[in-house]
């Protein structure tokens, strides 16, 4: 029967009235007219309400199909269409609207939402009920008890099979939102219990190097489990699901074959039936399963051996896409973490380094673990009171994006108190205080070296934290190793930092270093050490390298002794060359 | 359909069904007929052979402007339908089933 009828609700119900009366004759039960009626109503009254005006002229149309087994009803409409939710739960006590979808759902054996271009189609169908006149069919008896009780079992192998199915298919769905945590084990096993008709379930799960197999779930929480060892095979012959693991095959125990005392499966009872079934997925043991029931008599019938291997199996193959998913996932975030501290680390370098008249500064720092703490920077000051150029060189003891962080950290602060630049060892008191609480928070220190080139007053001040010595060259002096005193920073809140006064040449070369320099480690263990770096220093004068060059051959000289053995630490340094200028 | 107002009673009657088209009809009466001293809303249902969701959404809403009087809603003489529709959507404890004296 087909009705089409206006877009408004009065149409709606005189259209119901004509649907019942058609069902009537067509002889569904009273209840089911009932049913239907509520059902079309609801159908309708949405498909009424959510017609857009431009298709208010438009008549719904709806199509009722009768069988003797199935009404089936179809309304279309031409509403923009609505997503179909997957449950469509009650709504609260106090709501108004929402309980059509339930209620159609509830009275329905089967519903189906079509979505189409300029029109949508609902489908709902339900089954009848006996009609008032049913028929015998005429049989022997014999045969029909027969015939009963065959496919009674294959119902129920059926019923099985779809049973598994079906909580795959739900359990998969959950999946891809969550993962294979320890919940969704339990509720996985639980849901087998009950589809097997088991009593009990032990499961084992291997450890990340496979040595172990430790209780992932269990359906008692009385019954206490050690891990079991794979490693010991002549511990065999007392556990069942060692020897399952093992083997690679299902062990069965029943009144014939009991459990042995100290196997940790007796302790579920006295009188038990079952079987382990170990869970491999590709050639690897992912775990093992225990099952049963508290009848020793009672053994699994195939069809249910066939379906806990079919969930055993599944749950492997999710536990293990799990893992595999859970190590992928965590290398890539430390990829991803190192790379944010990598670009942090790279932001705070300078990227071009000031050139006051006769003076020429090059600068390098490579970072061991592509992240480091180092951190070098020359600052030009020229205020009314003074002019020349702060270094600083800083080494953040740590690695990865904390020290990055903290270098960050460092820089800030400096720049905040710029204005003491031209007092390095004040500067480096009051950037000792700045950092202290956040340092010492994390348990982590910095050492670092301040210069000022004071050109107005011919000086050079140096203050340092811990930090290696810097080596002063001259035409005068040669070769000097400066070390002034001070502590490196975070280590006490309230520090002095010693303060050297020097004066400042006319031909100058000042080489700034890291700790990563000095002790660069060959292949054989041995240290690079300053004498090495000094005499590096003393060619380079000699050969009178520009700045940018000599950088490039002390680099060159750590990476070529270190060699092929792996960095060890970051290498960072800034170098100087101060010559008279040219008129 | 039509309300009428007995002491602290108002009664809705003269309507064939509670459903779609008729449940916005209720709530206007409601709105425009209920009164301070009314507790109690009573829908006489004699002649109603159908309810759906929106009539429910109609009864829930009368239940609500009820609420703090001390009241509620009675369903007179409702039939075995219309219980079932409120066991199903779980408010059969929102109202009160009246039989016919």
């Amino acid at each position: 029967m087909t009705l089409s009828f206006p877009c408004d609700l009065a149409a709606v119900r005189e259209a119901a009235r004509q649907l019942r009366a058609f069902l009537q004759d067509q002889g569904v039960s009273p209840q089911e007219l009932d049913a239907w009626e509520l059902i079309f109503s609801e159908a309708c009254n949405n498909a009424v309400e959510h017609t857009p005006v431009e298709h208010a002229n438009t008549p719904v149309e709806s199509t009722v199909v009768v069988t003797h087994s199935t009404v089936e009803l179809q309304v279309r409409d031409r509403t923009p269409g609505f997503d179909l939710p997957e449950e469509s739960p009650l709504p609260d006590f106090e709501e108004e609207g929402g309980r059509g979808l339930f209620l159609m759902r509830s009275l329905s054996d089967q519903f189906r939402y079509l979505r189409g271009r300029d029109q949508n189609c609902l489908i709902v169908r339900k089954g009848r009920s006996e009609t008032a006149d049913g028929r015998e069919t005429q049989c022997d008896s014999l045969q029909v008890a027969i015939m009963e009780s065959t496919l009674h079992t294959l119902t129920e192998e059926l019923a099985a099979s779809y049973e598994s199915l079906s909580a795959i298919f739900r359990f998969t769905a959950e999946l891809n939102r969550g993962g294979a945590g320890v919940e969704f084990v339990e509720r996985w096993l639980r849901e087998l219990l009950m589809v097997a008709t088991a009593d009990w379930f032990v499961l084992r799960l291997t450890n990340e190097n496979a040595t172990m197999l430790r209780v992932e779930g269990v359906s008692r929480g009385d019954v206490r489990l050690d891990p079991l060892d794979l490693r010991e095979g002549f511990r065999l012959e007392s556990s069942v699901e060692l020897q399952a693991a093992i083997g690679r095959q299902d062990i069965w125990f029943d009144a014939a074959h009991p459990p042995v005392v100290g196997d940790p499966v007796a302790l579920f009872g006295n009188s038990l039936a079952g079987f382990t079934h170990p869970i491999y997925v590709n050639e690897e043991l992912v775990g093992v399963l225990a099952i049963g029931r508290y009848a020793s008599h009672q053994s699994f019938t195939a069809g249910q051996v066939n379906i806990i291997h079919t969930f055993a199996d599944f749950l492997g193959i999710q536990i293990r896409n799990a893992r595999i998913q859970e190590g992928y996932l965590r290398s890539r975030l430390v990829t991803r973490e190192l790379e944010i501290a990598a670009s942090i680390q790279r932001s705070l370098l300078p990227e071009r380094l000031p050139e006051p008249p006769g003076f020429r500064l090059a600068g390098y720092s490579e970072s061991a673990n592509k992240v480091g703490g180092d951190f070098y920077d020359v600052i030009e000051i020229a205020n009314q009171d003074h002019r020349g150029l702060l270094l600083v060189i800083a080494d953040v003891m740590g690695k990865g994006v904390p020290a990055a962080m903290f270098a960050a950290i460092f820089r800030s602060h400096l720049h905040a108190l710029i204005s003491l630049a031209a007092l390095p060892g004040k500067l480096m008191a009051w950037l000792n205080q700045a950092l202290y609480p956040d340092l010492t928070r994390v348990d982590m220190f910095v050492t670092a070296q301040l210069i000022f080139l004071d050109r107005l007053a011919g000086e050079i001040r140096i203050a340092s934290a811990g930090h290696c010595p810097l080596l002063i060259a001259d035409n005068e002096s040669g070769i000097v190793e400066v070390s002034p005193d001070g502590m490196p920073l975070g280590i006490n809140l309230q520090m002095e930092f010693e303060e050297l006064c020097l004066p400042l040449p006319e031909t100058l070369r000042l080489a700034m270093l890291t700790d990563g320099l000095i002790e660069a480690r060959s292949p054989s263990g041995e240290l690079l050490g300053m004498e090495r770096v000094k005499q590096w220093m003393a060619e380079s004068i000699r050969n009178r390298e520009p700045v940018a060059d000599a950088c490039k051959s002390l680099v060159d000289l750590a990476r070529g002794f270190q060699e092929d053995a792996p960095a060890a630490d970051d290498l960072t340094l800034l170098l100087l060359t101060r010559q008279p200028e040219q008129i | 359909m039509r309300t009428i107002s007995q002491g602290e009673t108002l009664l809705f009657t003269g309507f064939d069904n509670l459903s779609g088209a008729t449940a916005g009809l209720f709530r206007e009466f409601l709105r425009a007929t209920l009164r301070p001293e009314h507790r109690y809303v009573e829908v006489d249902l004699q002649r109603a052979t159908f309810m759906d969701s929106d009539g429910l959404g109609a009864v829930v809403s009368a239940h609500k402007a009820l609420v703090g009087r001390g009241g509620g809603v009675r369903l007179k003489a409702a039939p075995p339908m219309v219980r079932e529709l409120f066991r199903v959507t779980r408010l059969d404890t929102l109202v009160e089933f009246v039989p016919l004296p």
